[in-house]
């Protein structure tokens, strides 16, 4: 099938997780389908992306790059100019105006599902599958991301592994960008820690004993809560931004636009990543990382962690020792149990990971080799829609 | 109408104009995103099976076909019969119609089949059904939680994921629309 106009829907309901990715997908799909097809993107609301992107006005209909961004509300009032796409992309499952999807039954071919990233199995078996309403001519698929040759895949644009490209050419460059009021960085090692609330005393210990000099990047206000509740029962000197507590710094860190954050966690040796949309920027880095997934009731988020240790462990398990991926298997498990986010202090172990970076380093190359080269998202719903 | 989740073996539902019957339901779910169903259904005019992918709270167009109550005799080699217990009439169904009803078939049990213009399409399970467990590895007295599951094979050779604390031997209540364990039976 040949693309004319694509319209991405996305409902942002309270963080930047999704509008991130439906960002991403855009400027991607600009670059790969080129300036003949029309992209859209079609927002429930704009605050989120203006927090992300400066570009970004308060207003109903605007050009950025390339890409038209509309909001529902204007969907909904001009939906008798606004004809539907050929193509149609329902990002997580959010609700697409009556208006235009009565609209787009009759005068659209093909409605994707995008799910959120999954690493469980059952996904591949769902993956690409109709989804008939028996409606008009529109037919809908579910597209179902993960970590498999057999799934959606990771989202590996090309804007992104620029950029990691630029940053590794130009490492002095970024340096001074990022890390200038750091000082003398020789013989340090630097990290960005980014997650839900977490309390930070195992890891604050576990770094201590290994007397290192180690900066930390606290991104985020929740981040910066577990770090600050640490602080103020443990003795710490305090420089303005910046926490000392032995030989380790923690700085407080700004809020980043999506390109610098990308940008910074190329530069860090390791990086602690909260959410699927940081996650696989951090996958796609090749250095060391954790994961803190969004909680899930019932232990849900559990299920995924395994799925995404299990798809890690195919990869890796003929190139690296068992003992690696046991103990690099316990930490994710460890780091992310819980029954809701709070402070409360998790039994997670850092050592392993601070004493094995190289060994990390090496084989999250290897997994992010495997991802870039056999599941990328974008050449799967590019070569998807051709072949439709 | 239901919502997809409802709908199991032998449900049957109008896509357009096409009327088709559940074969097969899988229900999933993956930690934010929504939970989905997968079904393999047939297409009543056609004969085609294929297979289909729902949100879970999807409304579905369900429709009632005739159904006659049966209990199930025995497999000839190419067919499954079942009776009618008050003409004694026969009625001959092929594997791929009873879908996931081969999970739990029994002599003498009793359930509906499903006509489409006076043809048996399909069969019906009740929503939730009482089976034995014949083999299970033992479990742990101590873990009430629940949580975490193992395989269990009942009388038909099915496998359910039941909690730890489930012993061979004991009765179990399923939800035959996810192939799920609901509860411990006391008999």
């Amino acid at each position: 099938m040949k693309l004319r106009s694509l319209d991405i829907f996305c409902e942002i309901i309270d963080n930047f997780g999704d509008i991130g990715v439906v960002y991403r997908l855009g400027k991607e799909f600009r670059t790969v389908f080129g300036e003949e097809v029309q992209i859209r993107v079609i927002l429930n609301r704009l605050d989120e992306f203006i927090h992300i992107n400066s570009n970004v006005k308060n207003i109903s209909n605007q050009e950025i790059d390339g890409i038209q961004y509309v909001t529902y509300e204007y969907v909904k009032k001009n939906m008798c100019t606004f004809s539907t796409a050929n193509v149609i992309i329902e990002a997580f499952g959010c609700t697409i105006p009556e208006e235009y999807m009565n609209e787009a039954c009759e005068h659209s071919e093909l409605l994707i599902n995008l799910e959120y990233l999954s690493a469980e199995d059952w996904i591949e078996s769902c993956h690409l599958q109709e989804s008939p309403s028996g409606k008009g001519k529109l037919k809908k698929v579910f597209f179902m991301p993960g970590f498999t040759e057999k799934s959606g895949g990771v989202i590996a644009d090309s804007l992104y592994l620029e950029r990691i490209k630029k940053v590794i050419e130009n490492k002095e460059y970024y340096q001074k960008k990022f890390f200038s009021e750091i000082g003398n960085i020789d013989n340090k090692i630097i990290g960005t820690v980014f997650s839900y609330e977490k309390n930070v005393a195992p890891l604050l210990r576990d770094l201590k004993s290994l007397d290192k000099e180690i900066v930390i990047l606290a991104m985020g206000e929740k981040t910066q809560k577990g770090f600050k509740s640490f602080f103020e029962k443990n003795f710490i000197e305090k420089l303005g931004n910046i926490y000392k507590y032995g030989k380790i710094e923690v700085w407080f860190y700004k809020f980043l636009s999506q390109e610098e954050y990308e940008e910074l966690i190329n530069l860090a040796d390791f990086n602690f990543v909260r959410g699927e949309d940081s996650f696989i920027r951090a996958v796609l880095t090749g250095k060391p990382y954790l994961w803190h997934i969004y909680c899930q009731e019932d232990y849900a988020h559990m299920d995924k962690i395994e799925g995404f240790l299990d798809k890690y462990e195919r990869q890796l398990k003929e190139k690296t020792s068992e003992k690696y991926l046991s103990e690099y298997k316990k930490l994710f498990k460890d780091y992310n149990f819980r029954r809701e986010n709070s402070l409360e202090e998790g039994k997670e172990e850092y050592l392993f990971f601070f004493n094995n970076l190289k060994e990390i380093e090496r084989c999250n190359s290897l997994f992010r080799d495997f991802l870039i080269s056999n599941c990328n998202l974008i050449n799967k719903i590019k070569d998807f829609i051709e072949k439709f | 109408m239901k919502i997809a989740q409802e709908l199991r073996a032998g449900s049957t539902i109008k896509i357009g104009n096409d009327p088709f019957v559940i074969l097969k339901s899988e229900y999933n779910k993956s930690g934010r995103n929504a939970a989905v169903v997968k079904f393999k259904m047939k297409n009543l005019l056609n004969g085609n099976i294929s297979d289909a992918v729902y949100k879970a709270d999807e409304k579905m167009d369900d429709i009632r076909l005739d159904k006659i109550k049966t209990v199930y005799s025995y497999n000839d080699g190419n067919f499954y019969v079942f009776s009618n217990p008050e003409t004694w009439d026969q009625v001959e169904l092929k594997e791929e119609d009873l879908g996931d009803a081969i999970n739990y078939l029994e002599e003498g049990m009793e359930l509906d089949v499903i006509y489409y213009e006076s043809t048996p399409v399909a069969v019906e399970l009740p929503t939730f059904l009482e089976r034995q467990i014949e083999y299970t590895e033992p479990g742990l007295r101590g873990d009430t939680s629940g949580k975490v599951m193992k395989p269990a094979r009942i009388n038909t050779g099915f496998e359910v994921q039941v909690p730890l604390f489930v012993e061979q031997g004991e009765w179990i209540k399923i939800d035959t629309r996810t192939n799920e364990y609901v509860e411990r039976i006391k008999k």
